[in-house]
């Protein structure tokens, strides 16, 4: 039988949300492989780069609860000690890369993808150091949020003939990653429901944008 | 004309130069389909050698050895999806 310290509603919820994100991200996806088949467009290669990452960011945070679960059956001790700085550095560089190609693909025709290559996994390697000497998941959300608010800055400059006001849903794609990180951090208190609320709005949104890319792509 | 409607038109010409073949029965030679297209000869040869690498078109040759160019199933599909596909770009901005 698990120790007390064993939240088995806290863990239900963490992976139900877990599946739920990661299939829609892996929708997106693949609903959108033929339509790049077809153009090789870069913009959509970029897009779906993006959900591709977030959904590898998002799987690999489910490690830190699987992790911290493996921990707590064996009855170590001080687990988040042990386990962040070894999950937080790929859950950082894996959500910084997805932020970025989320932006990239906006302004693609901008700026040229080596450049952006550079650039991207320069600050991912940072966001990962940082995570693994800090090994708190604070600490890559603090250094993500500049970046999510410069990324859309100058995005949100970029011209397009129709508004469709799809800058909003991307940043509450980027929004929701960050608090996800936040609700992760052991010293960090965070109310169940709280969790729970962050969980429902954010799937919301994540529906939302899948099913406006099944409504291009049926 | 900034460069995101440029990258929107080089898929319409991609569009026009694949509509042209099908209402051609699907069988056109490049030397009309180049007129029809109404783009110069250096920008219609890199189009076209993009549709033949994209595999949205292929070149076949009848028992005189005059080539014809003809869609392939992913070119028809191009443009049943087209629609979508713009969109898509514009409803995402990309």
């Amino acid at each position: 039988m698990p120790p007390p310290m064993f939240d088995p509603s806290r863990f239900g919820s963490e992976l139900a949300y877990t599946l739920i994100v990661v299939f829609l991200f892996v929708f997106v996806y693949f609903r959108t492989r033929e339509m790049y088949d077809l153009t090789k467009h870069k913009g959509i290669h970029y897009f779906r780069n993006a959900f591709l990452f977030f959904g590898l960011a998002y799987a690999a945070r489910f490690l830190f609860h699987l992790v911290q679960l493996g921990f707590i059956v064996l009855d170590y001790r001080r687990p988040g000690m042990m386990l962040f700085p070894l999950v937080f550095p790929i859950v950082g560089y894996l959500g910084t890369i997805a932020i970025f190609y989320l932006a990239y693909s906006t302004y693609w025709e901008r700026i040229r993808y080596s450049y952006f290559l550079i650039v991207s996994n320069f600050v991912a390697l940072i966001v990962a150091v940082a995570a693994f000497i800090s090994g708190s998941p604070f600490v890559v959300a603090l250094v993500q949020l500049p970046l999510i608010i410069f990324t859309l800055v100058k995005t949100s400059k970029v011209a397009h003939k129709k508004k469709s006001h799809v800058k909003a849903l991307y940043f509450l794609v980027s929004l929701f990653w960050l608090l996800n990180l936040f609700v992760l951090t052991p010293r960090w208190f965070v109310p169940f429901e709280a969790k729970v609320a962050l969980q429902l709005v954010s799937t919301a949104v994540f529906i939302f944008l899948a099913y406006k890319v099944l409504r291009w792509t049926r | 004309m900034d460069k995101v409607s440029r990258k929107r038109d080089r898929l319409e010409v991609i569009h026009d130069i694949l509509k042209i073949v099908r209402d051609r029965h699907n069988s056109i030679k490049p030397t009309p389909l180049l007129r029809y297209s109404n783009l110069s000869s250096s920008s219609f040869s890199d189009y076209y050698k993009e549709l033949v690498l994209k595999e949205l078109v292929r070149e076949e040759s009848d028992k005189k050895g005059r080539k014809f160019v003809t869609l392939t199933d992913k070119g028809f599909k191009f443009l049943e999806k087209y629609k979508y596909i713009l969109g898509f770009i514009e409803e995402f901005e990309l």
